[in-house]
């Protein structure tokens, strides 16, 4: 088996077990042993990669570098802020249903469990890319 | 305008913000950082690069176990 082969199987395996996951982690409420559970074992998984990962030197490719040196980041700092200042009055205002935070914004959503099983993937494959950049 | 209604507001605004901000960070002309080079830049500080694991440790705990 080629590297690019095994490299696809693997991936393959991953977004499957992936999957599998979401699905557990959609039938579950929160504050339970199963939701802890599946929570758990996507940080666990994640955990291992970052340790075994841990040693290899960042990888930054000249097409980075070179949109780097011209690309603007403020304006995700002035996004991040505008949200965290949101979050923050949201939070400190009351009724929760007049001034929703991100927390109750998403409890709303994940009433139906296809849109929960949707943000756990999306959590996932987050993590897989954070320890993969 | 009630409460509600301008919270509602506000935040669909800054989720079409953050979804036109992605895809004009994708057009081969923008000059707006990809969050993905953002990111790789920032994981080059080995402390940062914990602080973004932990952080995202921390969501998945309190979005779905907590």
């Amino acid at each position: 088996m080629t590297d690019r082969a095994r490299h696809r199987a693997t991936a393959v395996v991953g977004l499957g077990a992936a999957i599998g996951l979401s699905a557990w982690a959609a039938a579950t409420d929160p504050f339970t042993s199963g939701a802890d559970a599946v929570s758990a074992i996507g940080i666990g998984l994640v955990a291992i990669e970052v340790a075994v990962r841990w040693r290899r030197p960042a990888l930054v490719t000249g097409t980075d570098q070179d949109r780097a040196s011209r690309a603007r980041w403020w304006p995700w700092l002035a996004l991040a802020a505008a949200l965290l200042a949101l979050e923050l009055v949201s939070f400190y205002s009351g009724p929760r249903v007049d001034h929703p935070t991100i927390s109750s914004l998403y409890d709303s959503a994940t009433r139906w469990r296809a849109v929960k099983a949707a943000f756990f993937l999306g959590w996932l494959c987050l993590g897989a890319a954070l320890v993969r950049s | 305008m009630s409460a509600q209604a301008l919270s509602d507001a506000l935040w669909a605004l800054l989720a079409a913000c953050s979804v036109a901000a992605i895809a004009i960070s994708h057009l081969t002309s923008a000059h707006l950082e990809r969050i993905s080079a953002l990111v790789r830049r920032v994981e080059a500080n080995r402390a940062a690069y914990v602080c973004i694991i932990l952080s995202w440790m921390w969501v998945g705990w309190h979005f779905f176990a907590r």
